[in-house]
């Protein structure tokens, strides 16, 4: 059974220094995703309520939809007006709780000119499901 | 006669006895710690019928896109009832009900260290079924505040009772098996010796002991915000949604470990046996089980990523959940050594044991996706969440227990089951599970929402696939449903070494 017990210790060796990779390797992306560029172009405030979501534009303007153009920097400041809800840009694979009393952040810059989905991804109520709208990019 | 003769009574002459399920009157006085134990097992199967039937409501909902057959707030409800049923009446209860009817024969012990306080944690549990069926809340198992305090109607506070006192039975239930363990062992069994699956409820409990009573304050703090204005998970009165999320998973991630130690116990003492071999590493099987049950306390935040917790909160949580796969693996590795070289002969309960290490190895790899802070961006709360939680709970845990129920059958009831249904059910639940589960992964990576109950038109055919698997699954329960009855009162008498242990040295410990 000796081998078996150096086997048992390489496995274990192994399985830290993949884990430790991973590891690394998601704390450098974290930073990356979680620290906002310093040229932002404009902020949106989005605000989650049973059961929509409303955006107001830097000139004051609200709408239920998100337009913006290629290569913009937007920073979203995100609140929650009731309960919590999550700011969930499908597409982009990345989302955010909405939080009341909370204030939080994401930033995005989409290359990619198209419609985007905006779902809502925690159970905020009967109109859960249905709490959805866009975000138009155009060049 | 009275409860505490009736314990009293040595093994063999009670074997005479016609068994206790026969007389209502002994159903409701008895305190043996067998007879509990098969009323646990019975009882959470029950739950586990009731909860797979509301799953196939929400399967049949989902089958099509657009509000077909319930409406969104039953679906809700039905959601609720799925989760917290599955959890807290089906896979915490039914371990329960194999260590109670295994561990004090386990250990030498003639009962649990205190046979009425056992029965009572038993009689709690349908009590605490009903006010959940009752109540019929809309706010997920996780009852996430301040949805939870708003919510109108008492179904919040019947969840909150009943929740209350399923803690509560388990917290009876930990004390009881820990007392029993520590007090009753019979001489000449040192820690060092005592089975893996004495072991397993050893970190169990004390897991239920450290963690359940801070569920208790959580469930607590929501009952005054609810019906005293507190203000706890409010902000407006200076409370905070997020404390909700702090204590909940506090309680609820090492609750994932009190739902699958157990079964890795279990699954511990199965595997040798019918590999005709005695467990490979049983020294560090115990470490592995005390490691992962420490570090089991100091990753809850990884349910948080996305709640807004700084960068420095939340990388600690990550490192955690990422370590606490090494454990995770060692026993993997001992269990397919153990396996290594022995004389399988896949019986029933081997296939279920193999099957639970085949999917707690995806639901690890599936955990080690979301682990991950950025990819967890992604996922969380997605359908790839609810796929990767289904592989530990029923992948694995579910299937241990089936393990367990088809290896310990023939003692329970003195009979043996009809091994080509048993084949069947397996059969049928291997394929059902990895199409509906990995279908749920892939929907996750396709970005779709758990808790929902419409989605994009797109994601129509990887919906359908899930569907069809849980129809696979409800059918194969359904033959492991009518085996078990069928077996149980006409089945052909079982021997009294079913499994031909006594040619290889093995024994069991019934
Ligand atoms: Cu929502
Ligand atoms: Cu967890």
């Amino acid at each position: 059974m000796h081998t078996a017990k150096k086997l048992e210790l390489l496995t274990v060796l192994g399985a830290i220094v993949i884990l430790t990779y991973i590891t690394a390797i998601s704390t450098v992306a974290l930073y990356e995703i979680d620290t906002p560029p310093d040229d932002i172009d404009r902020i949106i405030k989005v605000t989650g309520r049973q059961f929509f979501w409303t955006f107001e534009m830097p000139d004051g303007t609200i709408s239920n939809e998100i337009r913006i153009k290629t290569g913009e920097t937007i920073l979203f400041e995100i609140r929650a007006e009731d309960v919590i809800h999550s700011f969930f840009i499908r597409e982009l694979a990345i989302k955010q709780d909405a939080v009341p009393g909370h204030v939080e952040t994401l930033w995005i810059r989409v290359d990619k000119p198209g419609e985007y989905n905006i779902l809502c991804a925690e159970l905020c109520g009967t109109g859960h499901t249905f709490m959805t709208t866009k975000l138009i990019v155009t060049e | 006669m009275s409860e505490s003769e009736k314990t009293e009574i040595p093994k063999e002459e009670q074997k005479e006895h016609p068994p206790f399920y026969l007389s209502l009157k002994r159903i409701l006085t008895t305190t043996h710690h067998k007879d509990i134990g098969v009323m646990y097992i019975v009882t959470s199967f029950f739950f586990f019928f009731l909860a797979g039937v509301s799953a196939l409501f929400l399967r049949a909902e989902l089958a099509r896109p657009g509000e077909q057959i319930i409406e969104a707030a039953v679906y809700n409800s039905l959601l609720t009832l799925h989760g917290s049923t599955m959890i807290f009446l089906w896979i915490i209860p039914v371990f329960v009900g194999f260590a109670n009817y295994l561990l004090p024969t386990m250990i030498g012990a003639k009962d649990m260290y205190f046979p009425k306080l056992n029965a009572l944690g038993f009689w709690i549990l349908p009590i605490a079924g009903a006010l959940f069926w009752l109540g019929r809340p809309g706010i997920g198992w996780t009852g996430y505040a301040p949805l939870s305090v708003i919510d109108p109607g008492i179904g919040v506070d019947m969840w909150i009772l009943a929740m209350h006192l399923v803690g509560t039975s388990s917290i009876i239930g930990a004390f009881n098996f820990i007392a029993t363990i520590f007090k009753l062992r019979k001489p000449g069994m040192s820690l060092k010796t005592m089975p893996i699956f004495v072991w397993s409820m050893v970190v169990t409990s004390f897991l239920v002991l450290a963690a359940t009573p801070v569920l208790a304050i959580v469930l607590s703090l929501l009952l005054l915000d609810r019906n005293f204005g507190t203000g706890f998970f409010l902000p407006g009165p200076g409370g905070d949604p997020i404390l909700w999320q702090h204590l909940f998973w506090f309680y609820s991630h090492p609750a994932v470990y009190i739902m699958i130690l157990p079964g890795m116990g279990l699954i511990s003492e199965i595997i040798p046996r019918l590999a005709r071999k005695t467990l490979y590493g049983h020294y560090t099987m115990v470490l592995s089980l005390v490691l992962i049950g420490v570090l089991g306390f100091a990753v809850w935040a990884h349910h948080m990523f996305t709640s807004g917790l700084s960068i420095s909160a939340r990388i600690p949580f990550m490192f955690m959940t990422m370590a606490i796969a090494i454990p995770s693996g060692i026993k993997v590795f001992n269990w397919v050594a153990t396996m290594y070289g022995g004389r399988l002969k896949l019986e029933v309960p081997m296939l279920f044991a193999i099957s639970f290490v085949g999917t707690f190895i995806v639901a690890g790899v599936t955990g080690v996706f979301t682990a991950s802070i950025p990819i967890d961006y992604a996922l969380h709360d997605t359908y790839f969440v609810v796929g990767h939680l289904h592989f530990i709970l029923f992948g694995a845990s579910t299937q241990a227990v089936f393990a367990a129920l088809y290896y310990y059958f023939p003692y329970m009831t003195k009979k043996m089951y009809n091994q080509s249904l048993a084949k069947l059910h397996f059969i049928g639940t291997s394929i059902g599970l990895y199409l509906t589960f990995f279908t749920f992964t892939a929907l996750g990576l396709e970005g779709m929402p758990r808790r929902v109950v419409d989605y994009l038109p797109e994601l129509m055919p990887l919906n359908q696939i899930a569907t069809f698997g849980a129809i696979i699954i409800a059918i194969s329960q359904l033959v492991l449903l009518y085996n078990m009855l069928h077996s149980w009162l006409k089945g052909r008498k079982a021997e009294d070494d079913p499994w031909q242990l006594a040619k290889y040295g093995l024994r069991d410990y019934d």
